[in-house]
């Protein structure tokens, strides 16, 4: 995650546009790609990422402490892909997209793909776990309250995805 | 610690949620078990790996823009909503009022009447038991103190607002 710019959080809070512009421009990569990682659909990952800043835009006023801005909007961002998950399933979608996008000829580009590649292929309960732990940095109780399930199973699904993801590179 | 447990246990003890003492028969148990030193690593390198697999994930172009537009349309269209229902009371109000116009107005005359018998009273108290000047001027602080009243009240009011806003 990017670092808060505490002047910039105030001046959107004092309702001025242009911060926020600039806010939504500082924070549409973090959004997107957390999006895009839980989901893996494009239009899905867009809608979502503009229902969170419609969220914020709207509750910014609320929030208590800015010094806390980071927490709030991942929060926020983890919920609604959380959401629109539970609406999405159970259509696991393929991602086709990603050929034509990420790296044609780099080593790095290919490695990488064959990463989200692998990150796709993986069950959602597996995914959604080890994206909250790996790009998201919950812990695990954390983890736990999000998706409702026990401690137990959160380690289960961790480990689970990591020795799966393993197998699959290997393939 | 065996092997099996200890491979079950190698997530938890990388994500650093093993307890200490489990932690430390973990890191005695990876100093003599090559496998399990080995998928230590390789989940540490997944770890790496993942984050920067995600961090290439493309933006589409001219994303932000389309999350300002999309923002501001809806903004637009709540402020259109609030006029709607603001036009749309007014509407519904007439009819009420109408139709509640007999019982209103006598309300009306009623306070109408108990006010000038309440002033009328007053001024009959003042100019018996006091000068009419003197009278006058009681009667000039007592609405001070009520306009005072008043402002402060509202001023409190305000204040809590703006501080229901700021927390
Ligand atoms: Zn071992």
């Amino acid at each position: 995650m990017i670092t808060t710019d505490l002047e910039l959080i105030e001046q959107v809070r004092s309702g001025n546009e242009e911060a926020f512009a600039r806010l939504v421009k500082h924070y549409t990569p973090y959004v997107y790609r957390t999006a895009f990682a839980f989901l893996h659909d494009e239009h899905e990952s867009e809608d979502v990422a503009q229902e969170i800043f419609l969220k914020v835009y709207r509750s910014i006023q609320e929030l208590q402490d800015i010094l806390a801005f980071n927490a709030w909007i991942k929060r926020i961002t983890t919920n609604s892909c959380l959401d629109r998950l539970r609406k999405q399933r159970p259509t696991p979608v393929p991602d086709h997209q990603l050929n034509q996008i990420m790296g044609k000829n780099s080593q790095k580009g290919e490695q990488l793909l064959e990463i989200k590649e692998a990150i796709s292929q993986l069950i959602p309960e597996y995914r959604e776990a080890l994206i909250l732990r790996e790009w998201q940095g919950y812990d695990y109780q954390e983890i736990a309250t999000l998706l409702s399930i026990p401690l137990g199973t959160v380690k289960s699904r961790i480990h689970g995805a990591r020795v799966r993801l393993r197998k699959i590179l290997s393939e | 610690m065996n092997c099996f447990e200890g491979k079950a246990e190698i997530s938890e003890f990388l994500d650093g949620e093993l307890a200490d003492s489990n932690s430390l028969a973990m890191k005695e148990h990876l100093k003599t078990c090559s496998d399990c030193q080995r998928l230590a690593d390789e989940f540490l390198s997944l770890k790496f790996d993942i984050e920067q697999a995600l961090n290439s994930i493309p933006i589409p172009l001219y994303l932000e823009e389309r999350i300002l537009i999309s923002i501001h349309l809806e903004h637009k269209a709540a402020n259109k909503q609030a006029w709607v229902t603001g036009l749309f009371l007014i509407v519904l109000g007439i009819p009420i009022l109408a139709l509640f116009s007999p019982i209103l107005l006598s309300s009306l005359r009623l306070f109408n009447k108990t006010l000038s018998v309440f002033i009328h009273t007053w001024l009959t108290l003042l100019t018996i038991a006091v000068q009419p000047s003197l009278g006058l001027g009681i009667t000039l602080m007592l609405a001070i103190i009520a306009g005072l009243g008043v402002y402060s009240l509202r001023a409190l009011l305000k204040g809590f607002q703006a501080d229901e806003v700021l927390s």
